[in-house]
């Protein structure tokens, strides 16, 4: 196990360290003691290491991510997993707003809940939060996802394109373009594996699913005056 | 001073995330779009608002602040103990 202090050691030392590391091997738990709130934690990293944050973090936390397995142990600025390509970030905690954003893959995981616009304009990747989500969220999302154990905000999924929204609680209203849709036997499937991979044993019949009617985003030409 | 944000919510027009401090109160209010940060620390001494929680970690006790961001288009108000 390495032990990365911040009081003593800046995020940019932090992250050069961990950019660094070949990933041949799993090698050793990398934990960063003192968060204190500081933006881009644990940023960019490309090979399949653990990273655990023994506290809360700020903006962007595990952005960029591809491979790595990052633990957040408290809540988490704006933008974490912002662009994520692959691997796996889990927060115990809350997270700020924008959760995910853009990210193409891999999983991210909010124990706790998640603010405004929680996977806006995603582009496959997972997302499960155990509490609730804020509004806006799944804005013009493309493609992946969006699991939520809780409630959601207002205007869910606005102007979304082909990514799946799955609700459990309630769901006040939803954004332009969304609607509720059929759950399927390969919905079914997906709830069977992600509610359990982030560790909850939600059952997929507790949950409803919403996604696009299409309307907004696809060409029709007899309504070419329309756009 | 309830009175007066609520107010705000109809004739502000645009982004805004803020603060205000009278002699015996403090009360925070976010647009309804709420693009503009806001965390909100509460312990039984004190509510602390920041635009991200890196600015109260030198409060005392934030370790173990009850932590939450602050609804969009919502007025939240507190007057002082000692009033």
């Amino acid at each position: 196990m390495n032990v990365i202090d911040l009081r003593q050691t800046s995020v940019r030392e932090l992250n050069q360290t961990l950019h660094q590391l070949d990933g041949e091997e799993p090698g050793p738990r990398w934990v960063v003691r003192e968060p204190r709130g500081a933006h881009a934690i644990a940023c960019g990293l490309r090979v399949p290491v653990t990273v655990e944050i023994e506290g809360h973090a700020g903006y962007y936390c595990a952005g960029m991510n591809q491979l790595a397995t990052v633990h957040g142990h408290g809540n988490v600025g704006v933008g974490v997993a912002e662009n994520m390509m692959s691997g796996f970030v889990h927060v115990r905690g809350n997270a700020s707003q924008s959760a995910g954003a853009t990210a193409h893959g891999g999983m991210l995981v909010i124990d706790g809940d998640a603010s405004a616009r929680c996977g806006i304009s995603m582009k496959g990747v997972d997302i499960v939060v155990k509490g609730s989500v804020g509004h806006m969220s799944a804005f013009m999302a493309q493609a992946g996802n969006l699991v939520v154990l809780g409630d959601a905000g207002e205007a869910l999924g606005d102007s979304i394109y082909e990514a799946r929204i799955f609700v459990r609680g309630k769901v006040p209203d939803l954004g332009a373009d969304c609607v509720e849709k059929t759950m399927d036997p390969e919905h079914y499937a997906l709830l069977k594996t992600l509610p359990d991979r982030a560790g909850s044993d939600a059952q997929p019949e507790e949950f409803r699913r919403y996604g696009s009617a299409r309307r907004l985003y696809r060409f029709h030409i007899d309504r070419a005056s329309d756009y | 001073m309830q009175q007066a944000l609520e107010a705000a919510l109809h004739d502000l027009d645009g982004f805004y995330t803020f603060t205000i401090g009278t002699r015996d109160g403090f009360a925070v209010l976010r647009d309804p779009i709420a693009c503009k940060p806001a965390v909100m620390a509460e312990t039984g001494d004190y509510v602390a608002m920041a635009s991200e929680y890196r600015s109260l970690t030198d409060l005392p006790g934030i370790e173990h602040a009850r932590l939450w961001e602050p609804e969009p288009a919502t007025v939240y108000s507190w007057t002082s103990a000692r009033n």
